[in-house]
């Protein structure tokens, strides 16, 4: 007999819609009254879209990412003449870029580069409006701000792209262009460029740390949905009144690895592996250039790297 | 031995794969099972072959130490013990240990009667090792192509065989890699936080429910997944990244897909020459 | 200087202050998990002698809503109902046998924790989980309908009919079927422990004979944590116990 596994909704059932808590009367006025019932996402997660808070941040935020994303479509299309034809067809080739090295940390002319430090400027308010939306819809409803503190971890990694190592490198070139491959090729020139980035040991803390997310999250995901038939999925309240289902999920990695997490400590370990990619990435990006030239020659320096890098073996045998 | 306050009540026999009763108990927190002598063996018989092929090296320094994989030339053979050889014993012996690992999580799911979907993901990123060290060197015909087991060294594997296509960033399956360990972190975060947030909300309010969850994701983004869906959710993107890494390097190397010296840049080309009507040239 | 810092740097300091950083973010981490399941017991139920390496962790305490009163974490509180377990064994590690039916008794993979004996309750104080034939304004919305269907179990016995559905109401999920057994009493079974087919139910999680055992819900309409504790424990209990060849491995 074939088991089902929970891995997506066999029934949705659909209500009136959750309007959203309004303890004290006034988040209601500034949400929108629509919802939709989308029974494709309902397979997997909640079928019921919307409403949103449309609050001054948000609208802020919004505008000028939509002024952002305009300035640099018209900066890509001035690099192909405003041939749209040629815009759709190299549309991943192109790019704003960021100012030319000769001028430094000074505003340079709009053609080359001022036009890139406008739209950074509103990607960059559009973002920190969004952080500032993420804090008020928590303080309103009196949680907690976790998830705050978490995008402000990726925000300190956006920022030390574009802020703070330009400003340290004394120069607004080392920003990162906006272009689809042109972002690719100046992650694939900077490790280049700084003697390979895998020897920046931030740059490897920084990797352990995204794929120990994944890990994490694909241990978290497996045991709540194994103890689901238990009610594990509801963890609040597994938090505040211990139920079978918590106790089995930290028994099961007690007995496989040896210690376990408590069904709120779990989501501690979980946000704090994923908030120091961001933050140790930063780290790595902030030293290289402004303390460390070449990453190989520090880590043979610092007597983690050998002389000859390990490439695909010869045989000792086979000589000539 | 020290078990937790709830522990007691599960702690019974039963649900084992292999040898009844024989292996079922515990050794402080561990659970034990046939499996679990399985994979301590093999677990320590790699871990002595490491060590002793550090000594043949000649360093102890643990960023320093490398275990290679044979020359090019060996093929597919067994090479010998010091041009390969030990390191596809100690292949033989972590492929002996994870599965073992794999399989003990079976027979803890078992006895707590809960699903098996941990085991299950930890298969697929048993296959993303194995994809590497074993299918791939078939497909392209030598051992010598998989990465060696040091902690510097299989980065420089990496570096390396990354620029025998150009500029790897280009791989179209490892942008969908890359993008799903992104979003899966970013997913890690929000959950993490959510949860924490709910539970431990501003100073003298009182604990929230899954209701303040839903109104603050509905609020923020116009949509919440839902207390199961965000687990479904980083099950699968946690797992598919996992999954398609190793399709992107399976892919890469095989003549017969994309070999080595043939560049991933060059594989976007396809857009352009289908657009070149439209585009006048 | 150079003989005195040596090739040591900024970056290198960064390192070492991250690692001391991490190293404290561990122990942090670890010690804020430790709030459930402390103090440690052993085999016996008596405290034991090692609590483990980490100290002590503070106690913190949830205020809970609508006027629950409050959790305080750590707070040393263990199973006190009985468990009808033995030690057989003295060696440590040792398994401890079941002395009656560990379905029954609530022990193994049926084992139930003591939650309170009150309906979880969504943000405006009312009962979260509900009959869908009490709730106006709830439909089908995707999927197989289950109302109406047999119910199938493992050994291929029909046990009955699903009756109703109970609904988590503010996140419109499915939480529960209510299936009429043959004998006409109603008992509650947890959605992922169910298959639905075109036309029937499948239970793997239980035999026939089990289904009259399931615990029931003292009230028609509603069912408390702890009566959720017990009925899907049971039904878990029922994929290591309803048979012998689930126990016990062939080899």
């Amino acid at each position: 007999m074939a088991e089902y596994q929970n891995i997506f909704t066999q029934v949705q059932v659909k209500g009136p819609p959750e309007l959203g808590i309004d303890e004290r009367g006034v988040l209601t006025a500034e949400r929108t009254d629509a919802t939709r019932n989308n029974t494709l996402v309902g397979r997997l997660g909640n079928a019921q879209l919307g409403p949103i808070h449309l609050g001054m941040f948000g609208v802020v935020s919004i505008y000028l990412f939509a002024v952002w994303f305009m300035i640099v479509g018209f900066g890509m299309l001035q690099s192909v003449d405003y041939n749209f034809a040629e815009f759709f067809q190299r549309l991943f080739w192109l790019s704003l870029d960021p100012p030319l090295e000769e001028h430094g940390l000074s505003f340079p002319p709009l053609n080359e580069g001022g036009l890139y430090m406008i739209a950074s400027m509103c990607l960059l308010l559009s973002v920190l409006s969004w952080w500032v939306r993420s804090y008020l819809r928590a303080h309103e409803l009196g949680m907690g701000k976790h998830i705050c503190w978490a995008f402000a971890a990726a925000i300190w990694l956006f920022l030390c792209l574009g802020l703070f190592r330009p400003l340290a490198m004394g120069s607004w070139s080392e920003m990162v262009p906006y272009g689809i491959f042109p972002h690719l090729d100046w992650t694939n020139y900077f490790s280049l460029n700084y003697g390979n980035l895998f020897y920046n040991p931030f740059h490897a803390l920084c990797i352990a740390f995204l794929y120990g997310s994944a890990l994490l999250f694909a241990m978290h995901g497996a045991t709540i949905l194994a103890v689901s038939r238990l009610g594990g999925d509801r963890e609040l309240e597994q938090i505040y009144d211990r139920g079978t289902a918590s106790e089995r999920a930290a028994l099961f990695w007690r007995w496989t690895m040896g210690f376990n997490a408590s069904m709120e400590g779990i989501h501690r370990w979980a946000w704090w592996f994923a908030v120091l990619v961001p933050i140790t990435g930063g780290i790595g990006i902030i030293l290289t250039g402004t303390v460390v030239d070449d990453w190989r020659y520090w880590a043979i320096e610092h007597g983690f790297a050998t002389e000859v890098p390990y490439s695909v073996p010869e045989s000792s045998l086979i000589k000539e | 031995m020290a078990l937790l306050s709830f522990e007691r009540k599960y702690r019974v026999p039963g649900g084992t794969l292999i040898g009844r009763d024989l292996f079922d108990f515990w050794v402080g927190p561990f659970y034990v099972g046939f499996f679990g002598l399985m994979t301590v063996f093999f677990a320590s018989l790699g871990t002595l072959l490491i060590l002793w092929g550090a000594a043949q090296q000649g360093t102890w320094n643990p960023f320093l130490i490398s275990i290679n994989p044979p020359a090019i030339e060996y093929g597919l053979s067994f090479a010998p013990l010091h041009d390969g050889g030990l390191w596809q014993i100690i292949t033989i012996c972590a492929h002996g240990a994870f599965i073992a690992w794999l399989l003990r999580e079976i027979e803890i799911c078992r006895k707590l009667g809960i699903g098996f979907h941990v085991p299950v993901a930890f298969g697929v990123a048993i296959f993303a090792y194995t994809s590497l060290v074993v299918i791939r060197p078939i497909l392209m015909g030598a051992w010598g192509h998989a990465f060696p087991y040091g902690i510097f060294s299989h980065l420089d594997w990496v570096s390396y065989t990354g620029y025998q296509y150009g500029n790897f960033h280009y791989n179209p399956v490892h942008m969908l890699a890359v993008s799903l360990f992104f979003t899966t972190t970013l997913a890690l975060s929000l959950h993490g936080g959510l949860i924490l947030s709910a539970a431990n909300p501003e100073e003298g309010e009182e604990a929230k429910t899954p209701d303040h969850e839903d109104t603050y994701f509905r609020d923020f983004i116009g949509y919440s997944i839902g207390t199961l869906g965000i687990h479904r959710l980083g099950l699968l993107l946690a797992v598919n990244a996992a999954f398609w890494s190793a399709i992107c390097i399976l892919i890469s190397g095989p003549a017969w897909i994309w070999p080595e010296g043939a560049s991933w840049i060059d594989w976007w080309e396809w857009w352009p020459r289908l657009t070149t009507f439209s585009a006048g040239g | 200087m150079e003989l005195f810092f040596s090739n040591f740097d900024l970056a290198q300091l960064c390192l070492y202050l991250f690692w001391v950083f991490f190293i404290g973010l561990v122990i942090y981490l670890q010690k804020e998990n430790n709030r459930e399941g402390f103090p440690l017991e052993t085999e016996a139920g008596d405290m034991a002698f090692s609590q483990g390496p980490y100290p002590p962790t503070k106690p913190k305490t949830f205020k809970l809503p609508h006027g629950r009163g409050e959790v305080t974490v750590p707070n040393g509180n263990g199973d006190t109902r009985k468990l009808n377990l033995e030690i057989k064994n003295v060696a440590n590690g040792s398994p401890l046998y079941p002395t009656g039916d560990p379905m029954d008794d609530g022990v193994g993979a049926a084992a139930w924790a003591e939650r309170r004996d009150v309906p979880e309750l969504d943000a405006h104080g009312k009962p979260k989980i509900r009959p869908m034939s009490d709730l106006k304004g709830f439909d089908v919305s995707a999927g197989r309908d289950p109302r109406g269907m047999s119910v199938v179990s493992a050994d291929r016995l029909v046990v009955g009919k699903v009756k109703d559905m109970w609904i988590d109401v503010p996140e419109q999920l499915v939480r529960y079927l209510e299936i009429e057994l043959t004998d006409g009493s109603n008992r509650l079974l947890p959605m992922p422990l169910s298959k639905i087919n075109q036309k029937s139910v499948d239970v793997h999680a239980l035999y026939g004979k089990h289904f009259p055992k399931v615990p029931k819900n003292k009230k028609a309409k509603e069912v408390t944590m702890l009566e959720e504790e017990k009925i899907s424990a049971y039904y878990t209990g029922g994929k290591l116990y309803a048979s012998y060849d689930r126990l016990v491995s062939p080899v």
